[in-house]
């Protein structure tokens, strides 16, 4: 099976990188190789905020919100 | 593209409880229809009411002042905004004028209470003060004040509801940490709507059936001006509930909603706390008290502080 290459960036962390995942992979599967919960994460690719269940497209671009709210 | 399941559009939010995708659209539409049903279901806000609703500048008091303000318009409800400046730098101070300027957009009155101006103390000196007294955490600290400053706005402004934002999230976190804790008086007291005892305002709240994800997806949608930031003082026990409860909703979806409705099934059964006592006024500041003196003044008291202001509305 082929890979895929996406960027992504944790915004309120340094965390930023790239990550290899299977041509089919969604975006919940970008979230499990991160560690993230896909429960406290918003995902946006540019400035759309896209389903978990979208899936990755090669050579995206991916920034993870976490929606912590602190009262 | 992932598709809307309902109209074909290009999907936001994959909702897991139900197992459907929505567009910005139809997810809009979902949240205000979920924030009506909690409101109607349980009679949170009534034709005639002045609500005083809690605004902090974060995406859960930003979009509850939005959907109580709008809900409004067609009820004949007066809105009131009310921000509690804890004094906590680098962090309140950037979330003030966020709460202003959404309070402004939809044309709402907005009031702003400071530790400093009634305590004399910012949240920061009262922490440090009580880190050498072996005193209250900071977060119980801050609790314990800012709820009393909220009841007692809400009052002297003639309050019938006081709105506050919690969401799905906050709400099962806290009746988990109840049981942890083995607290049963407190578990008592969660609900939508509190009793409006003597001196105490109902505090209502909106989107407790709303999780905390689907409220940030709803304010980047409606592009509502929110501060992002985390309070620097949020530690403890919560985080690991947070955190664990999080971890059941992702392996099992609606682990959130069956914690909620249980309890909720289960309230009426918790026994009920003897009234036999008479709630009276706190002596120096006259919040509802069942000692001389409120919790908030005791703790005041044992950390030597002298409270500066009885009145908070001039």
């Amino acid at each position: 099976m082929s890979e895929i290459e996406v960027k992504f960036r944790i915004i309120q962390s340094d965390r930023s990188g790239s990550c290899s995942l299977p041509s089919n992979a969604q975006i919940i599967d970008l979230l499990g190789e991160l560690d993230q919960n896909p429960e406290a994460v918003v995902v946006k690719r540019g400035k759309k905020i896209v389903s978990e269940q979208e899936e990755l497209e090669d050579g995206d671009d991916l920034t993870i919100i976490p929606v912590v709210s602190g009262g | 593209m992932e598709e809307c399941s309902f109209c074909g559009r290009r999907a936001v939010y994959f909702q897991r409880t139900a197992g459907v995708n929505r567009c910005d659209r139809c997810f809009e539409e979902n949240i205000e229809k979920r924030f009506h049903r909690t409101v109607t279901k349980n009679d949170l806000i009534e034709p005639g009411d002045r609500i005083v609703a809690a605004v902090s500048g974060g995406s859960d008091s930003v979009a509850n002042l939005n959907l109580i303000a709008h809900y409004s318009r067609f009820k004949k409800v007066e809105v009131i905004s009310l921000t509690i400046d804890e004094g906590i730098r680098g962090y309140r101070d950037g979330s003030i004028p966020i709460a202003r300027e959404n309070s402004n957009r939809l044309d709402v009155e907005h009031l702003v209470i400071s530790f400093e101006e009634v305590f004399g103390s910012t949240l920061d000196e009262l922490a440090e003060i009580s880190q050498k007294k072996d005193g209250p955490t900071t977060c119980t600290l801050c609790g314990i004040l800012r709820r009393s400053l909220l009841n007692q706005s809400a009052r002297e402004l003639e309050a019938d509801k006081l709105a506050v934002g919690h969401n799905l999230d906050d709400e099962t976190q806290t009746i988990m940490l109840n049981y942890v804790r083995g607290d049963m008086a407190r578990l008592r007291r969660l609900g939508p709507k509190s009793e409006g005892k003597k001196g105490f305002v109902p505090r209502i709240k909106p989107l407790r059936e709303i999780k905390e994800k689907e409220i940030a997806i709803y304010a980047m949608l409606k592009d509502l001006d929110i501060h992002a930031e985390t309070c620097p003082y949020m530690a403890g026990m919560r985080s690991e509930v947070r955190e664990f409860v999080n971890k059941m909703e992702k392996n099992h979806p609606t682990t959130k909603f069956k914690i909620l409705r249980m309890f909720d099934k289960m309230k009426p059964h918790l026994p009920v706390k003897s009234n036999s006592f008479n709630l009276k006024e706190c002596k120096i500041c006259g919040e509802p008290s069942a000692d001389e003196l409120c919790r908030s003044c005791e703790l005041l008291k044992n950390l030597g502080i002298e409270r500066r202001k009885k009145t908070l509305i001039s």
